[in-house]
């Protein structure tokens, strides 16, 4: 699955720390689902929506695998 | 380096150290070894298991021991979860390889110090291997 949240978060300015304390998981974690090496819960993917004012469908979409 | 991976190196190295430790009483057995060699090296075991135990709850924050005490997010858990499946399959494949390593070398005629001994490595090479399989595992899984 791919997903725009690395261009959302630098166009608010927020660092990939930042992003992961507002959503409760590591750092790793934000690099890791950045970079299409993990899919998170639909719970976490909420509340990145929610932190990076969009909804899901405009974060993810299937990528080509 | 995030917490989980911090306490996975730290017990892995720990680990390894009280394995090494574990293995200097067995060799007490087969070796005429100075007499306080093995007093010395249970104080060192011990000491070992508690610096393990207090670095782990005062400098790397673990609360608990159960299970998955180091988990801080879902893909911690996601990673600890495929680690231990994996190493329930290898643990189980090695009891079976355990069992049927007795039985041969049951028929070898050995004695009692010797059958004890060859058991006490066979197992202690088991812990060694699944020490070092979930260290693997887990840096195989952690891609971040």
């Amino acid at each position: 699955m791919q997903n725009t949240i690395a261009i959302r978060r630098k166009q608010r300015n927020l660092s990939q720390a930042e992003l992961a304390k507002r959503t409760n998981v590591t750092r790793q974690t934000i690099n890791a689902i950045e970079n299409d090496k993990y899919d998170p819960s639909l719970s976490l993917a909420f509340s990145l929506a929610a932190v990076l004012e969009t909804t899901v469908d405009n974060l993810f979409h299937k990528g080509a695998d | 380096m995030s917490r989980a991976r911090k306490i996975l190196r730290f017990t892995f190295w720990t680990n390894n150290l009280t394995l090494l430790l574990i293995m200097i009483p067995m060799l007490a057995m087969l070796y005429p070894l100075p007499h306080l060699v093995l007093p010395a090296t249970i104080v060192l075991i011990l000491l070992s298991t508690g610096f393990q135990s207090w670095y782990l709850i005062r400098k790397l924050k673990v609360s608990s021991f159960q299970g998955l005490y180091w988990v801080d997010d879902e893909r911690d858990r996601e990673i600890t979860f495929k680690v231990h499946s994996k190493l329930l399959t290898s643990g189980v494949a090695y009891l079976y390889g355990l069992l049927l390593i007795t039985f041969v070398i049951s028929q070898w005629h050995l004695t009692g110090l010797q059958l004890g001994a060859t058991l006490f490595v066979l197992i202690w090479l088991g812990l060694i291997g699944s020490n070092l399989e979930y260290y693997w595992l887990w840096t195989k899984f952690d891609q971040a």
